[in-house]
């Protein structure tokens, strides 16, 4: 996902955009300023908070239909939609591999890892943003 | 009633004001060029059309039918339903379909085609979920302008079995297939909502099951609902988990099917029947900025930095519709809303203002929101005992307050019922909400 993700030093983000005038953030980024009240083209590029508070989570247990394509056998999977607090939105991704499921709660603080996601038609692996909780 | 534009003075002082300064114009203590404020809808209060027949396919799953058949039942139920000739009808308001290629996306135009070009103008529209009332919208502002007297709107769909999947893209950043190969089915978005429901509210699993019990009970006298079987607690939890925490018996399925509405002036009506059913309104408003909502297909929100937001789109919707009828929820005899998932009835029930957030639990349990309660919800028996024939429900959903209205609903009569609502929701910004009274 070129350009949706990017590295600070050993840490990965979220890349949006913030309106410099009213300071609305944008996840993925957009033209303009969607907020009406304002509607400035001075939008800059940032990294968004690479934590934040679990909104809801649920597990699907059912295989979706295409374009999904689970990365060998499909298994049950997590989706998670987190908010962060400083951007006052939330956004939501994959529950990360390895994650126990049966402990995530409502509320817990939860960070951006990369991983892949699915292969492409040329056989090459799709990097997205996934959740996991926050480590201690 | 007077209205007022975001440039005037304000007139009527709204309980749920649509202005709202940036913190931005807070701090500067003064009002960005557009005042702070969107423009308020006019006020159409007091214009009411009336419904002259209506008409339905059976939902069901037929994949080797075409959507066409079930729109002519539709059609002809509702003309015979009218009294009507179809050469009376003089616009003719159509959903398309995504799923059936060209003459899909120009349902109306294929549809008239098939019943015989009658030489009036047709329009097609999809608005995901919302369409059927889009269409009804379109007919009340030709039949409101006294460019038409009747219309006819109809909404048919045929659709693959299983999890909705995108028609197909060309665009590689298209965010509606991006949140498929996530896994974001449309469940999934249902499911958060519930774990969310459930972590706010206490809701308990049983109580999810009890929705889908109650609207089984109410479908079951139905005879154009496509599941006419009475669900227990037991089964409906012992059916198998989809996204937690929903299970394949409290979701909505994919069904086919069509509904017919055919739609006068007032003027026009009386000239027919004494006391004709009205279309009180019809609200298809869109979200206001910052939608805060994880609406499919969108995987974030906006962003409330600069503006909280004062209302969330699914409250906003009926709330329209309450304010162009000049009709409230204790007004209302029952009403349909959109079950997409046994938890979302619930939240729809606070939307709706039926109760106050975290008393829909209560409702049902006491049974306030079943046939012979209070205020019955879902008398249909709801998308559970239909499934969900996209482009046709906003128009079934206000067929049945009309069979209800008429005291014609048979062993799923709501007694004296005299107001009914509509509440509707897809996606996109895509909703509705219409008030049937008589």
């Amino acid at each position: 996902m070129e350009g949706w993700t990017t590295w600070e030093g050993e840490k990965p983000h979220l890349v949006g955009n913030q309106c410099q005038s009213c300071g609305d953030y944008f996840f993925p980024k957009v033209y303009s300023c969607r907020n009406p009240r304002c509607m400035s083209r001075d939008l800059k590029e940032v990294p968004l908070s690479r934590e934040g508070k679990l909104w809801s989570f649920t597990v699907g247990y059912y295989e979706p239909p295409p374009p999904f394509r689970a990365l060998g056998t499909f298994t049950p999977y997590g989706l998670a939609v987190v908010e962060l607090l400083k951007e006052k939105m939330m956004v939501m991704g994959q529950v990360a591999s390895g994650v126990d499921m049966e402990n995530l709660k409502v509320g817990m603080n939860m960070e951006i890892v990369l991983e892949p996601l699915q292969k492409d038609s040329e056989g090459n692996e799709v990097i997205i943003w996934k959740w996991r909780p926050v480590k201690g | 009633m007077k209205s007022s534009s975001g440039s005037g003075g304000r007139l009527k002082v709204s309980p749920f004001p649509l202005s709202c300064p940036t913190e931005r114009e807070r701090k500067a203590g003064r009002m960005g060029f557009l005042r702070g404020s969107f423009s308020e809808r006019k006020e159409i209060m007091g214009k009411e059309i009336a419904v002259l027949g209506i008409g339905m396919h059976p939902w069901g799953k037929w994949p080797e039918k075409k959507f066409v058949e079930y729109g002519l039942t539709a059609a002809r139920n509702a003309l015979k339903d009218a009294n009507l000739e179809w050469k009376a009808i003089q616009y003719v308001a159509a959903g398309s379909t995504i799923y059936s290629g060209i003459p899909g996306l120009m349902a109306g135009s294929a549809f008239c085609e098939e019943m015989g070009w009658i030489g009036v103008p047709v329009i097609n529209n999809f608005n995901a979920c919302a369409t059927g009332a889009y269409a009804m919208d379109a007919a009340r502002a030709r039949i409101l302008a006294g460019l038409c007297d009747v219309a006819l709107c109809i909404g048919m769909d045929w659709a693959p079995k299983g999890f909705f999947a995108p028609p197909g893209t060309k665009d590689p950043t298209d965010l509606d297939a991006l949140r498929f190969k996530m896994g974001a089915t449309n469940p999934s978005y249902f499911a958060m909502y519930a774990m969310r429901r459930m972590q706010n509210y206490g809701t308990k699993e049983v109580d999810l099951a009890m929705v889908k019990v109650k609207n089984s009970r109410h479908g079951l006298h139905n005879p154009n609902a496509r599941f006419r079987k009475e669900f227990t607690v037991e089964e409906v939890l012992g059916s198998p988990m989809v996204s937690s925490p929903l299970r394949l018996y409290e979701l909505c399925a994919t069904s086919d099917g069509a509904a017919a509405i055919i739609l006068s002036s007032m003027e026009y009506a009386r000239k027919v029947t004494t006391h004709p059913i009205q279309i009180a309104a019809i609200s298809t408003v869109s979200p206001r900025y910052p939608d805060a909502m994880i609406n499919i297909p969108r995987i974030s929100t906006d962003s409330t930095y600069s503006t909280s937001p004062e209302m969330n789109f699914q409250k906003y919707v009926p709330q329209k519709a309450y304010e162009e009828a000049g009709i409230g929820p204790e007004d209302l005899s029952l009403a349909e809303v959109y079950d997409l998932t046994s938890a979302y009835e619930l939240d729809w029930y606070e939307y709706i203002s039926i109760c106050k957030p975290g008393e829909a639990e209560g409702l049902l349990r006491n049974g306030d929101t079943t046939i012979g309660g209070r205020i019955p919800v879902n008398a249909s028996g709801g998308l559970s005992s239909f499934g969900e024939a996209v482009p046709a429900q906003a128009i079934a959903q206000v067929c049945e307050l009309v069979w209800q209205l008429r005291g014609a609903a048979g062993q799923r009569q709501v007694k004296g019922a005299k107001v009914g609502l509509t509440a509707n929701f897809g996606l996109l910004g895509n909703a509705s909400s219409v008030i049937v009274k008589r």
